[in-house]
Order: C-alpha cells, then sequence, then structure tokens
C-alpha cells in the first residue's frame, strides 16, 4: 500500500498572511490561480456576519460547487437540537460563519467535500478518498479542526484557523489524489 | 450530552453491562437499526462518518425491532444496518441498552448503545470504516416538496 510521507505534510510552515478577510482574500488568488475564487474572496472580505447575505454573496457565483455547500451550510442553521435524533445539538451560528468562511477559502477546483452538521455543535467537511484515505475538518465557532487519515495511520491532527486549515486540508486531498491517478 | 444520556437511560460509564439488561448478552449476529436525516447523507447514499464520531450512539436491534417496523417509525428518515459483529470488528463496543419505565421515554426494549472509548481523530477513522460498510435503506416516505426557485443569474 502507498503511504505518504508525514513529513511532507509540514504545510503548517507555509508562510501564510495574518487571518485577516481582505489579506487571505488576495492570498488565495494569488495561491489558486482559480478565477471563481475572486467573487469569493469579495463575499467574505466584506466581513459580514448576516449569514442569508453571505449566503446570497456566494450564490451569485453559479458556475461554483461550492455553492449548493454554502446554501446546505446556511440551512443547517435552522435544525432544531435533536436533529439527529441521537441528541444532537444544532449547530451554532459562529460555526456556520466558521464553516462558510472556509469553504470559500477551498479552490472549486478540489474534489466537491461532504458536508453535514457535525453530532457536537460544528459543521463537517468529509473528503473521501480512495485507499481509506480521508481528510475531515470540523469547523467550529473559533477553529478548525483538520484530520487525515488512512486505515493505518494518522497524519494530520490540528486544531487551525480557517485559513490555515483549508491550506493544510487542500494540500493533503490535492497530494493524495495526485497519488490516486499516479498509482491507479 | 447529559441530556442525551438521561433521554436514554444511559449509563456514566461506556464499561461493563447494563444491570438492567433483562435480554443479556447481545451477538455478534444482531443487526442493528439506526435512522440517519437527510442532512447526514452524502450524494453517494451514504451516510457522513461524522455521524458515528461520538463516544457512543443509540441502535435498535432488529430481532427485537424489525427492520420494516424501525422503517415505520422513522418513515422520513434513512434507515442504516450493520451488524454487531462488524463494529466490533472495527473496535467499538456494542450492548443491549434496553429502555424501560423511563419516566421520558417510550419503552424499547430493542434499544442498545453502540460505545467508543478512543480520542476523536481514531473515532473518526473508525467511523469512516463504519460508513462504508453499512447497508442503506432510502426513506420509506418522501414528503412532497415544491421546486425550489431558480437562482438569479448574475448580470
Amino acid at each position: 500500500m502507498t503511504t505518504i510521507d508525514p513529513s511532507s505534510l509540514a504545510f503548517t510552515e507555509l508562510p501564510l498572511p495574518d487571518d485577516d478577510p481582505i489579506e487571505v482574500a488576495r492570498y488565495f488568488e494569488n495561491l489558486t490561480h482559480d478565477g471563481g475564487t475572486s467573487g469569493l474572496g469579495a463575499a467574505i472580505s466584506v466581513g459580514t456576519t448576516d449569514l442569508p447575505q453571505l449566503a446570497n454573496n456566494l450564490g451569485a457565483l453559479v458556475e461554483d460547487p461550492r455553492v449548493r455547500l454554502a446554501e446546505a451550510i446556511v440551512k443547517m442553521g435552522r435544525l432544531e437540537p435533536d436533529w439527529d435524533g441521537n441528541g444532537a445539538p444544532a449547530p451554532d451560528e459562529g460555526a456556520i460563519a466558521t464553516a462558510l468562511r472556509f469553504l470559500s477559502l477551498v479552490p472549486s477546483t478540489l474534489q466537491v467535500p461532504a458536508v453535514a452538521p457535525a453530532t457536537d455543535n460544528g459543521i463537517t467537511f468529509e473528503w473521501d478518498l480512495k485507499k481509506l484515505r480521508a481528510v475531515h475538518c470540523i469547523a467550529r465557532a473559533d477553529r478548525i479542526e483538520v484530520h487525515a487519515f488512512d486505515a493505518e495511520a494518522t497524519y494530520a491532527s490540528l486544531c487551525l484557523a480557517p485559513l490555515k486549515a483549508a491550506a493544510v486540508a487542500t494540500a493533503i486531498v490535492s497530494e493524495w489524489q495526485v497519488s490516486e491517478s499516479v498509482t491507479g | 450530552m447529559a441530556s442525551f444520556r438521561k433521554r436514554h437511560g444511559l449509563s456514566a460509564t461506556l464499561a461493563g453491562p447494563e444491570p438492567s439488561d433483562p435480554d443479556g448478552q447481545l451477538g455478534d449476529t444482531e443487526t442493528l437499526l439506526r435512522y440517519i436525516p437527510e442532512v447526514g447523507m452524502t450524494d453517494d447514499g451514504k451516510p457522513m462518518s461524522g455521524m458515528f464520531k461520538e463516544p457512543e450512539f443509540s441502535v435498535d436491534r432488529a430481532s427485537l425491532k424489525p427492520l420494516p417496523q424501525f422503517r415505520e417509525e422513522h418513515s422520513e428518515a434513512y434507515v442504516i444496518e450493520f451488524s454487531a459483529a462488524d463494529a466490533r470488528q472495527i473496535g467499538y463496543k456494542v450492548q443491549a441498552d434496553p429502555i424501560l419505565n423511563d419516566p421520558d421515554l417510550p419503552d424499547n426494549r430493542a434499544h442498545a448503545k453502540v460505545t467508543n472509548e478512543h480520542g476523536p481523530t481514531e473515532r473518526l477513522r473508525m467511523a469512516k470504516r463504519l460508513r462504508d460498510l453499512v447497508k442503506t435503506h432510502p426513506p420509506a416516505y418522501v414528503p412532497l416538496r415544491l421546486p425550489s426557485p431558480g437562482r438569479r443569474s448574475p448580470q
């Protein structure tokens, strides 16, 4: 089984700007060369806490696969407690905002993650890849938890600000996707 | 989580058999049922791994509450099934946990609990393995939904 060198996953050492929304937007535009990102960057750079407005901003980009996810995330904010029948609390507004910000920072060219409310207040993003590899990111009000693992080992388990979390998740998913395409 | 424990009559600790378990040991051949709301499902028709990442979650035993009855009780949700043996193979503990004479909940002799004493990342890894092997049943009843208004095109 092909495994990834954990030392290659030290993405937290990337020279990232401070977690300022405008700088984040500029940085990410440069990082991804992704034409769809500029509008998303503009959406988050206004710093709005008005979630419906933010969703509208995101929704204006009809070509972006993240739009459907953004709309779904906003709807998750309307869930009632015990939405899973197992006692889960509803996602809090802070987690929704963090999740939308994180989503806006993930390149639209990356494999689209599955998104669902976490059973403990947050919002979960899941990239399920081949060879039992997975990257799970859980958005909280004040951070993103990043977990990358396969059936045999854990490669990353970090708590990061949205920008760094997006960079780490993007790097791992991208590298594993490349590995899949090489090894088949 | 305290309210969850109260609602489901769970013990304060995860270890050890329930003293109120009148059904004895829950065997490996037992089929376990759980419902998953649509929001917890992925586009490939499987539940999100996150649906199984808690230290404990509730299931019903198909031997005491057959699938048709379970689906009837949760007709608008997806229903997933897996065997106790599969869960134990991954590392979960599965115990009968019947709800009887609870002041807040109806009796449910089929209730069981699946527990996991590992840390968050290991729980996620185990959850992924579980979600990959469960069998999924679509909702028995799908409510009629009006089409959502079309999104405006950018000018």
